[in-house]
């Protein structure tokens, strides 16, 4: 309802967060996790590179063992992509080891120098050629773009990707604390709010904008810069409200695409 | 011996993220989330680098930098905050900090920052 309120010209919002809030090639789900299991350094290092986009966390693994912890585990997949030589197992065996034994149904991928098909019932969408070329990622990249409609990302990991070079559980963790920590502060706020401690909302505010800044989730960032430094008393109310406007459906899209996650409630 | 840095910060992401990025640089990193707790911490122990937010429950960034000035004026610090204004900034520089980082920080500029200052000491 208020979301085209118009903020102060003077916010500027941290340069990490100029990104676009909006990917075109979205999913209903707006993160994407791809498991890639092969050893080979080269191959990682290029496949990560094509993936490093909002949207996508690619989680790498040298065995097959750990992806299939992870399977096990019930973490999200949207695509497995794994070596035809993948140890310890290679490709079809831990491919019917998922089926069979972790009723995996998932869509896989499986990286080859010299076979153009895979047995299709164990339940492999698509070969990728070895060596990689960018052509073979977008078979990947298709698979997990179709039949989606556009949906407006309210965040993006990129910021916690690069600040841990893409490591899961710091992800996870930061995703968790900030849905521990926001909620109750805007809760707290509205508090305050309600006895016209106006200092105490701005000092809150104040402190959740690197929280939202750090999702680069721009609107929460601009909301709380506005009633941390400019925000003048008639404004409190419905600013507060626009705060907790945006986290809620932050928290949801965050829920969302973590759902399957055993440690984000 | 890894040098020690004291995090003022009440941001549990913020904090997060610098122990993540302070500790895989090779520091040793000991949080107060109040200044209250960090005067507690600093009389307890040495620090090489104060990293510090201006916006503190109980007792402002500020009060805390001219405590440290005071106290212990060999150990270097560090200002984080989200506040670009500039008067903050000349503010906390009048006081004598050695540096200012925006917070969310690039971790390259932090690591940069934190190299940089404790190469001086």
């Amino acid at each position: 309802m208020l979301r085209n309120k118009r903020l102060s010209p003077n916010f500027k919002i941290n340069e990490l967060s100029r990104k676009p809030k909006t990917n075109p090639t979205n999913l209903n789900s707006t993160l994407k996790h791809i498991l890639f299991i092969d050893a080979d350094r080269d191959a990682q290092s290029l496949f990560n590179e094509h993936f490093d986009r909002d949207n996508f966390l690619v989680i790498n693994f040298n065995s097959a063992m750990g992806a299939i912890q992870h399977i096990k585990e019930s973490k999200p997949v949207d695509v497995l992509v794994i070596d035809e030589f993948a140890k310890p197992m290679g490709a079809a065996q831990t491919l019917n080891y998922l089926i069979d034994e972790l009723h995996f149904k998932g869509k896989v991928f499986v990286c080859s120098v010299d076979k153009e098909q895979f047995e299709t019932d164990l339940g492999v969408y698509g070969v990728l050629k070895k060596p990689f070329d960018r052509d073979e990622f977008e078979k990947v990249e298709a698979l997990l773009t179709e039949k989606n409609t556009a949906v407006e990302s309210l965040y993006s990991l990129d910021y916690l990707k690069e600040l841990s070079d893409g490591d899961l559980v710091f992800i996870e963790q930061s995703i968790q604390i900030f849905m521990d920590t926001v909620a109750p502060r805007i809760e707290e706020m509205k508090k305050v709010l309600a006895s016209k401690d106006y200092q105490a909302v701005a000092e809150l505010a104040h402190n959740i904008k690197p929280s939202f800044e750090m999702i680069l989730n721009t609107r929460g960032a601009e909301l709380c810069n506005f009633l941390a430094h400019h925000a003048k008393p008639a404004d409190f109310k419905s600013y507060v409200e626009d705060l907790e406007e945006e986290y809620v459906q932050v928290e949801k899209q965050l829920k969302n695409d973590f759902s399957q996650e055993q440690n984000l409630s | 011996m890894n040098r020690k840095i004291l995090v003022i910060e009440d941001n549990p992401m913020v904090v997060k993220s610098l122990e993540f990025k302070l500790k895989k640089d090779g520091y040793d990193v000991v949080v107060a989330e109040d200044g209250r707790t960090a005067m507690k911490l600093l009389s307890e122990g040495h620090f090489d680098l104060i990293l510090t937010d201006l916006m503190l429950p109980f007792i402002s960034g500020n009060e805390i930098i001219e405590f440290i000035k005071t106290e212990y004026p060999n150990i270097p610090v560090i200002v984080l905050s989200t506040s670009t204004q500039e008067d903050i900034i000349t503010e906390a520089f009048t006081l004598g900090v050695d540096d200012f980082i925006t917070k969310p920080f690039s971790p390259n500029e932090l690591s940069l920052r934190v190299k940089r200052t404790l190469a001086k000491v």
